[in-house]
């Protein structure tokens, strides 16, 4: 089934400088793919697009048959709250509250109770290992712990498309490579998986390598 | 509901984090509130007062007196208001529940043995004195119509009521221990001769006054250095003790009347000021108030002061609002990070607007809570002494009008900050550092 499907999507700041340029790329479910390209040329962008956060300014993206570049912001947040998880470079977990907190968020915003949102963080520390730093908050975490509470977060929800900007960016290869694994592991589960990275050692692991220059797909 | 609570602990661990930024927004507010409690308090028990009052002064009360302002001229006609004014009122209305004439003579001067004291009043009074709110216990006797009759040398002094606990304001503003008040209560001169006003009077009675906490009747503003009642016809004859020996020695200073209801209030006065113009021949040199005027003026007086009290409350309302606006902006523009990460893992834009509302509410209600209690303190530090007048009555709807004006206020200010927030782009939010 094919999970996103993009149709000449291309982005325009300020009516002159494009981001991305007609860009038309299917995506099947349970893919991994990696993008790759120089700075600049449109990842982010697309990344963004496809995770509902940004709207394209021409073509089409479809998300599980629907026109999703018609949503309305209302709806746009709801899709990404169930449909999309995104795993950021810099982690962006919130630094106020627990780890634990930190995986519940989008399960309290999806009016989940309580309880069962700990609970189901609690499973989703358990799935990216980091039992027993539920309570701790992330400025208490080493950068791959903080990339992990990432992850369950982006889980929560039990999204269809997991959304990663250079996951591994801000990370030494040793906590780098684990990180990896466990997008390995979550894509042989089954879950999609788009992500961005400068490292070839990381997209040689993944299914399929779409480069990026100048806001155009080249391979 | 899990979401509200959320936001709610979320709320408070910011608040919490920036304590001294919150507290100074919250404090103008609840500078307001206080104001605004203090107000609702004061008005609440002024009017709650003076219905006490009316209720004990009597239903029919009104006072003649001579014409007030001082710069009416006699055209000779009108002997001025005097005894016989009195007993005619008395002998055409005898259904009146009380005519009442008196003589007041301030400063009188009294002696008894080493003892002096130049500021008690010597009252003449006829027996209708009595009918007035009595609220007094009485050892020996009070004057009789043969004292009146015969103008007798008698006296009847009033002991003050004391304190149950006595404020300190009252400690230090008699500072006199040696007046005339402070005196009697520690004597008894029931069957001793006394001088008042150089002539020598016997003391057949002493009434004492409710105790000042029971007594509402203070609030009229009745204060006095000491009162002797007499005879009205024993002072009338002593020329020293009026000021002016040229004045008719017929000459009273007013007539108190009870009509006993207060719908007559207003028919008697126009038949008894047509009596008292036939009386004065046309000449209107006396005045007549009602007791009611008096309150009403009293309580419009006390109107204007809660009046400028509340305006100053709600400026401080509005104050506080601007600041809880001005902390949710900086809030806001501390937190665009946050905000952009909440918006990509799923926060709506009305859970944004929610999230900053919901915080400057909390931010309300502290300063509400906080105005509350300092409402609480003002009342107790400026009216602790003059609680017993119940010069503050607390209603629970006083404090919940207090907090609702708190959080409301919060609320108002917050929204168009909240939405500003709301409005951001998630991208710009993210990648803002």
């Amino acid at each position: 089934m094919t999970l996103v499907h993009c149709e000449n999507i291309t982005k325009i700041y300020n009516n002159s400088f494009a981001a991305l340029d007609q860009v038309t790329l299917a995506i099947e479910d349970g893919e991994f793919i990696s993008i790759m390209g120089p700075s600049g040329c449109g990842k982010s962008t697309l990344l963004n697009i496809l995770g509902l956060l940004d709207t394209p300014t021409g073509g089409r993206y479809r998300l599980e048959g629907q026109n999703a570049s018609d949503f309305k912001d209302s709806r746009r947040t709801l899709w990404r709250r169930k449909k999309i998880g995104f795993v950021f470079q810099s982690f962006n977990l919130l630094p106020r509250i627990s780890a634990l907190e930190n995986i519940m968020l989008p399960m309290t915003y999806n009016g989940l109770l309580r309880k069962s949102a700990a609970q189901k963080a609690r499973f989703l520390m358990k799935l990216v290992r980091l039992e027993g730093k539920e309570a701790n908050n992330p400025l208490q975490l080493s950068g791959g712990e903080k990339q992990r509470v990432g992850i369950a977060r982006s889980l929560a929800n039990d999204p269809a498309l997991i959304l990663a900007d250079e996951p591994t960016g801000n990370l030494d290869s040793k906590s780098g490579a684990e990180i990896l694994e466990l997008f390995l592991d979550l894509n042989r589960q089954g879950k999609t998986i788009v992500l961005v990275t400068h490292d070839h050692n990381i997209a040689a692991k993944t299914k399929r390598i779409i480069k990026l220059k100048d806001g155009r797909i080249v391979e | 509901m899990t979401k509200l609570a959320t936001v709610i602990t979320t709320s408070l661990l910011e608040i919490w984090a920036h304590k001294l930024r919150s507290l100074l927004s919250f404090l103008t507010m609840a500078i307001g509130v206080g104001a605004i409690l203090y107000t609702f308090a004061i008005t609440e028990g002024t009017s709650q007062r003076m219905k006490k009052a009316m209720a004990i002064a009597g239903q029919g009360r009104m006072e003649i007196g001579p014409k007030r302002g001082g710069d009416y001229k006699s055209k000779g006609l009108s002997p001025g208001l005097t005894l016989n004014d009195a007993k005619a009122i008395r002998s055409a209305f005898p259904e009146l529940a009380m005519v009442s004439p008196e003589i007041e003579r301030w400063g009188a001067g009294f002696i008894y043995k080493d003892f002096k004291d130049g500021s008690l009043a010597a009252r003449g009074i006829t027996l209708e004195w009595a009918k007035r709110d009595w609220g007094y216990t009485t050892r020996g006797r009070f004057l009789n119509q043969t004292d009146i009759d015969t103008a007798a040398r008698v006296c009847v002094l009033i002991e003050p009521g004391r304190w149950l606990k006595k404020p300190w304001w009252i400690k230090r503003w008699a500072s006199r221990k040696d007046d005339f008040n402070s005196w009697i209560v520690r004597r008894d001169l029931l069957g001793k001769n006394v001088i008042i006003g150089n002539e020598m009077f016997l003391v057949v009675g002493i009434i004492q006054e409710p105790t000042r906490e029971k007594d509402p009747r203070w609030f009229r503003g009745r204060w006095s250095w000491g009162d002797g009642l007499m005879p009205i016809t024993t002072l009338m004859k002593s020329v020293t003790s009026r000021y002016d020996a040229s004045d008719s020695p017929d000459k009273i200073d007013s007539i108190d009347i009870d009509t006993g209801n207060e719908e007559t209030v207003s028919s008697y006065r126009k038949k008894i000021e047509a009596l008292m113009r036939l009386r004065h021949r046309g000449e209107e040199d006396f005045e007549v108030f009602e007791y009611r005027e008096r309150y009403a003026d009293q309580i419009a007086e006390q109107k204007k002061t809660a009046r400028a009290t509340l305006l100053m409350g709600i400026i401080c309302v509005l104050a506080g609002g601007i600041g809880i606006m001005n902390v949710t902006l900086a809030t806001i523009y501390s937190r665009i990070k946050e905000i952009g990460i909440r918006r990509a893992v799923g926060a709506s834009r009305s859970d944004i607007v929610l999230q900053f509302v919901i915080e400057a509410m909390l931010l309300g209600l502290l300063g509400g809570i906080f105005g509350i209690a300092l409402g609480l303190l003002g009342i107790n530090t400026f009216l602790k002494d003059i609680r017993w007048m119940d010069i503050a009555t607390f209603h629970p709807i006083h404090f919940m009008a207090a907090l609702t004006i708190a959080v409301g206020t919060g609320f108002i200010f917050s929204i168009w900050p909240a939405w500003m927030a709301a409005k951001l782009d998630p991208v710009e939010a993210l990648r803002y550092e």
